[in-house]
């Protein structure tokens, strides 16, 4: 057992070798240091997702944490049918569709939320030397809508394999790559000052 | 392949899910369309960027906050939890419940008289009197009046009450025995006393030769077709006898009786069933 979590608790956060089997286990058994390895795994990248789709940080904090909460709440209900990465990033897309779908987050969230996705750069260093292309690249995320949004924050910003995208949005693989590719066409056409 | 088809390929041709007749196709096309070709330069330049987004890191801190809140909001529900919904331990409470309850009805209905006459059918005969009530016959089941149907033409006086003072009769001649060397109620005797079974009539003999009592009652009984219980080698003063006879062969009991000695019914049910048991004192 202990053996088991060690290995569990070994890996690194965002490691895709994970091995979730021990982990998972060992959550279900309501181990605390279990959970904590889990927030320890993923907290970056769940707190990733959550700022590229909704631009900004203290959002995609409270969406983050709220994540991490319905895991820990839930988790005894948690089938093994889909990978915990996928659970998890399936819990932090429905929460951020929606956020965007809000009316009142609508009408507050405007140009000035979009500037500060360009500002989330994590090294303050490093914001000032982000490129004008960088912002606005963020801001052309920003600007596609929600259902868009997520398949390229998932496929191209965080490297998710078709499949798991399909499986976490719950969406059939071609509507995947069809809302991936006009996804990424929109971006290349707002893009298109910047790339000539 | 027209343009629009080649532009709808781009990201199939980016990620590698192009067939290789479709790449070749692709390639031959962009090769000979400077538009597709500048288009397919800006598109994978744009998804070099997006792949380019460094993966945003958490704020400091935030690890320790989830853990924070998962704490805080985790007592009541693992309280909760823990009471209701795992069966490692529901299971074992349902089933200690379920054995507690068990054994409180087992001990109600098995310690007082009470309940258990209440749970149980009614008694057709005599309840023989238990040792903590000396002197008295218990009522229930019977009736303490002169005999009936069975008995008629019985001189009203002979069925006189059964002084305060006497001793019990015990359906079970061992324990009656006991019940009257000991007044006073003792856990022992109640115990015996409620293992007895009913009699279904209850008299007083005060036979006229004690001398000739052991054998003529032994005739009497074998000719009714009955069994003789005695409580002793030789029946006597102060002896109990249990006597099983058919119901029908009652009144020649009776009468048989009555030429022994002077035979007083005590208590009587109001029904006898097939096989009747009497119990016969017999008087000092």
């Amino acid at each position: 057992m202990e053996r088991e979590l060690s290995s569990a608790l070994a890996v690194q956060p965002g490691d895709r070798r994970l091995d979730e089997r021990p982990l998972v286990e060992s959550l279900r058994r309501g181990k605390p240091e279990a959970f904590e390895r889990l927030v320890l795994a993923y907290q970056h990248r769940v707190f990733s997702i959550a700022l590229r789709m909704l631009a900004d940080r203290g959002e995609a904090e409270e969406v983050a944490q709220e994540v991490f909460l319905r895991v820990h709440r839930s988790i005894r209900d948690f089938r093994g049918e889909a990978k915990l990465s996928t659970w998890l990033y399936a819990i932090t897309s429905r929460l951020c569709l929606n956020r965007l779908k809000s009316p009142s987050r609508a009408r507050r969230v405007g140009e000035a939320a979009l500037m500060r996705m360009a500002d989330a750069h994590p090294n303050p260093g490093a914001r000032l030397e982000a490129s004008e292309m960088e912002a606005a690249l963020h801001r052309a995320i920003g600007e596609l809508d929600g259902e868009q949004r997520i398949v390229v924050v998932l496929r191209d910003v965080h490297g998710l394999a078709y499949e798991e995208i399909a499986a976490a949005l719950d969406l059939p693989l071609g509507t995947v790559r069809s809302r991936l590719h006009r996804a990424r066409m929109e971006l290349k056409a707002r893009l298109e000052p910047f790339l000539s | 392949m027209s343009c629009h088809e080649a532009r709808e390929l781009f990201s199939a041709k980016m990620d590698g899910f192009l067939t290789p007749a479709e790449r070749s196709a692709l390639d031959r096309h962009l090769q000979a369309c400077a538009d597709c070709s500048r288009e397919w330069q800006r598109f994978s330049r744009t998804v070099g960027l997006l792949r380019a987004v460094p993966e945003a890191r958490a704020p400091a801190g935030f690890g320790r906050r989830v853990l924070e809140a998962a704490t805080r909001e985790r007592w009541p529900r693992r309280l909760l939890r823990r009471v209701f919904v795992p069966l490692h331990v529901k299971l074992p409470l349902e089933a200690a419940a379920l054995i507690a309850v068990s054994t409180l009805v087992i001990l109600l209905y098995r310690q007082p008289p009470e309940f258990q006459r209440a749970a149980g059918p009614p008694v057709p005969g005599v309840t023989a009197p238990a040792a903590e009530s000396p002197g008295k016959v218990a009522p229930y089941g019977a009736r303490q009046e002169p005999e009936a149907a069975m008995e008629k033409g019985q001189p009203a006086g002979k069925e006189e009450a059964v002084p305060a003072e006497r001793p019990s009769v015990g359906g079970r001649t061992d324990v009656s025995r006991e019940a009257r060397k000991s007044a006073a109620p003792a856990p022992e005797s109640k115990v015996a006393a409620r293992a007895q079974g009913p009699f279904h009539l209850v008299g007083l003999l005060r036979a006229t030769s004690r001398e000739t009592l052991d054998s003529q009652l032994g005739d009497l009984v074998k000719q009714v077709g009955g069994i003789l219980v005695r409580d002793a080698d030789r029946v006597g003063p102060g002896s109990i006898v249990e006597v099983i006879i058919p119901r029908e062969a009652y009144p020649r009991l009776l009468a048989g009786l009555r030429q022994i000695g002077d035979f007083t019914v005590e208590t009587r049910a109001k029904a006898f069933p097939d096989q009747v048991r009497i119990g016969i004192r017999i008087a000092n």
